[in-house]
């Protein structure tokens, strides 16, 4: 359950960070049509949503709330640097700015 | 707004990186504890916690008869194997408060433990709201000045980096001031929700001497006007501080009380049992549940000690104690299993890799404009210092542990001074070296302070990762292995900044992903 | 600073006049002061002049400080 927790809440910010142009253009993407990115959206916080239910279904509602926020963390800060790793080769200046 | 979160931070930075180091390790307390008394037994005996009560209490009378209080926390849950207790005297002289006495029991023989004197992760605990060698109050000021400093920082934070929601999965690795200022605000916003409430509830904590005064305005002035607050605010009923001397009497058994207690909340589901002035008629007995809740409050029994009926204290928990003591248990995190207290280690790491990141951000943005100036190095001084230096200092204080003598007298404190002797070291060597060069020696030397941790263990004593992982004892080998990690952590950090080093290139320091982890 | 001054008069303030038991207003109170201690150091940071900026400050606290004197004690 919270193997599935922290999946389901990495997937959850993967799909809100493709939902942001800034990101898709870092990875060499085409821009996000309105939308692509509300469905994204969308997605994203359902699967936030599900993951606290994972949570909640591990550690009970009020611990699990509290977990909830430190696998969201946890999860977040994987995809950060997963995402900056990948994108570094394609920077030319390494302090381009966003 | 933004001279605020700059200046703010960077004056109250230095001890509010101390103050997050020491806490993060301290959600690890109890594992170091166990760690740094190895004379534990490697695989607890099973003892029924009211064979180990009976024992303990026994071991009270025989040690002072008429004790104001004894209090006693049998064996079970993430707490020791042993039985600990504390013994409180009557006081001497009106309004003074009398000897204590504290200890552990084997809770299968009812005999004294001898383990080395020792802190403990304890101790380690404690300095990030005493702080060390400083008077308590005077320490929970300079903390709270901080603490709301902190507070400040991380408001105008958000106001001033609305940018940070925007940027929410920016990192740019690299040493530039602008991958530090992504770093910053990535570990920032990431458990921005813990970040907040670590605050408050820090705030929360001392709340009675920050707010004294306002206290002080209903209740009156004074140790015991404050404590009729403060007890309400903990407990949620007044507590029998009362240390004037009853009329003897005789006591009821303990057996029956515990056994309701077993009944209500599950057997070997005991904290502690409190006992004041026993063995006279004012006595009472006080028993409260192991297990913690994120609301915070635990069950409670109250018995009178001489006829053995409950006395109906009831815990009055109106609204606004809720919030507190919720705000109080969160910031504790006690309720939580291994993979929450992971979480909240993780968390904890952030927000001291927050501080730290936005400790070197300060310079980076500086270095043009500032370099050469005095206060300009000593900012860099004491970043390396505090960064590299304190948490050399902190591995120091587990080496010390391993390697002063066992029956050295005043041993716990030398391992703390020792602790701070490393820092001062660690701060004389990063005075005297070229900043750039500073970094990547110090990450080198914290390395390898943190890296050899096992190895010393191994060779000082028999319970080692060997020892440990064969018993299953997951624990004990979480902080060998968590050594390893961030000592692991150090190298890269090291190997990163002699890279910027070689390059001369002017921005040049640990990564900041690698000091997320190493801290 | 001011803002202590604010925050502790304010939480008097409070404390005295909720039409709560004794504990509850004063945790209630307490709770309060922290968020309040920081409102005030937040408006006194954006405040440029740094005469309107201690008016403010002492005006608000004098006021509340004020109406808890007036209130007296419980």
């Amino acid at each position: 359950m919270i193997v599935l927790a922290f999946f389901l809440s990495f997937a959850a910010w993967t799909a809100l960070a493709f939902a942001m142009n800034r990101h898709r253009r870092d990875l060499g993407w085409a821009r996000a049509t309105s939308g692509q990115r509300t469905v994204l959206r969308c997605v994203g916080g359902s699967l936030l949503a599900a993951s606290l239910w994972a949570c909640a279904e591990h550690w009970g509602w009020s611990k699990g709330t509290v977990a909830w926020f430190g696998v969201m963390a946890a999860s977040a800060g994987i995809l950060v640097l997963a995402l900056g790793y990948r994108t570094q080769p394609r920077r030319s200046g390494r302090n381009r700015r966003g | 707004m933004s001279w605020l979160h700059t200046w703010g931070g960077l004056i109250t930075g230095w001890i509010l990186f101390f103050v997050f180091l020491t806490g993060t390790a301290g959600y690890g307390e109890i594992e170091l504890d166990r760690w740094m008394r190895p004379e534990k037994p490697l695989v607890a005996p099973e003892v029924a916690q009211a064979d180990a009560l009976a024992l303990g209490l026994k071991f009270a009378e025989t040690t002072i008869p008429d004790a104001r209080r004894w209090l006693l926390s049998p064996p079970g849950g993430r707490e020791q194997p042993e039985l600990r207790y504390f013994i409180e005297d009557y006081p001497e002289t009106e309004g003074g408060s009398g000897k204590r006495f504290s200890g552990y029991l084997d809770p299968a023989t009812g005999e004294k433990t001898q383990y080395r004197a020792t802190g403990g992760g304890r101790l380690l605990y404690r300095m990030h709201y005493q702080l060390h060698y400083i008077p308590r109050t005077a320490a929970a000021w300079i903390v709270g000045f901080c603490a709301m400093a902190m507070f400040a920082a991380l408001v105008t934070g958000i106001i001033i980096h609305a940018r940070i929601f925007k940027d929410f999965f920016t990192f740019r690795p690299g040493t530039g001031h602008r991958n530090w200022l992504d770093a910053h605000n990535v570990v920032g916003v990431l458990s921005l929700p813990f970040h907040l409430m670590i605050t408050y509830s820090g705030l929360m904590f001392l709340c009675y001497v920050y707010m004294a005064p306002v206290i002080a305005a209903e209740y009156g002035w004074g140790e015991d006007n404050r404590r009729a607050f403060t007890d309400m605010m903990f407990l949620g009923h007044p507590l029998d501080r009362d240390t004037r001397r009853a009329a003897p009497a005789p006591s009821a058994s303990l057996a029956p009380m515990l056994a309701e207690a077993d009944r209500l909340w599950g057997p070997g589901n005991i904290g502690f049992v409190d006992i004041t002035r026993p063995g006279t008629t004012a006595a009472r007995v006080r028993i409260v549940e192991g297990t913690r809740h994120v609301a915070g409050e635990r069950a409670t029994l109250v018995f009178d000690g001489v006829t053995g009926t409950v006395v109906d204290g009831p815990i009055v928990n109106p609204p606004p104690r809720a919030i507190s003591k919720t705000l109080i248990s969160l910031h504790e995190g006690l309720f939580a299993g291994p993979v929450l207290r992971w979480l909240y280690f993780l968390a904890g790491l952030m927000g001291t890799a927050m501080i730290g990141s936005g400790l070197i951000l300060w310079t980076k943005k500086r270095r043009a404009r500032l370099e050469g100036r005095v206060g300009f190095s000593l900012v860099e001084r004491l970043n390396v210092a505090t960064v590299c230096g304190l948490s050399t200092a902190v591995a120091a204080y587990l080496w010390a542990n391993r390697l002063l003598p066992v029956e050295m007298s005043g041993r716990a404190a030398w391992e703390a001074h020792v602790m701070f002797l490393v820092w001062a070291v660690m701060a004389a060597h990063a005075a005297l070296r070229p900043a750039a060069r500073a970094w990547s020696e110090q990450c080198g030397i914290a390395a390898a302070a943190f890296g050899l941790i096992p190895l010393v263990n191994a060779l000082t004593t028999d319970r080692h990762l060997g020892a440990s992982i064969a018993a299953g004892q997951w624990d004990l080998a979480a902080v060998d292995l968590t050594c390893l990690a961030i000592g692991i952590g150090f190298v890269a950090a090291a190997r990163i900044a002699a890279r910027g080093h070689q390059r001369a290139v002017p921005a040049k320091t640990i990564s900041p992903t690698v000091h997320g982890a190493a801290e | 600073m001011g803002g202590y001054g604010v925050a502790y008069a304010a939480s008097v303030l409070m404390a005295r006049g909720l039409p709560l038991s004794r504990y509850e207003a004063m945790q209630w109170a307490i709770l309060a002061s922290f968020p309040i201690y920081l409102c005030v150091v937040l408006w006194a940071f954006r405040a440029r002049p740094l005469m309107r900026m201690w008016k403010g400050v002492l005006g608000l606290a004098g006021i509340c400080a004020g109406l808890a004197w007036w209130m007296g004690p419980a």
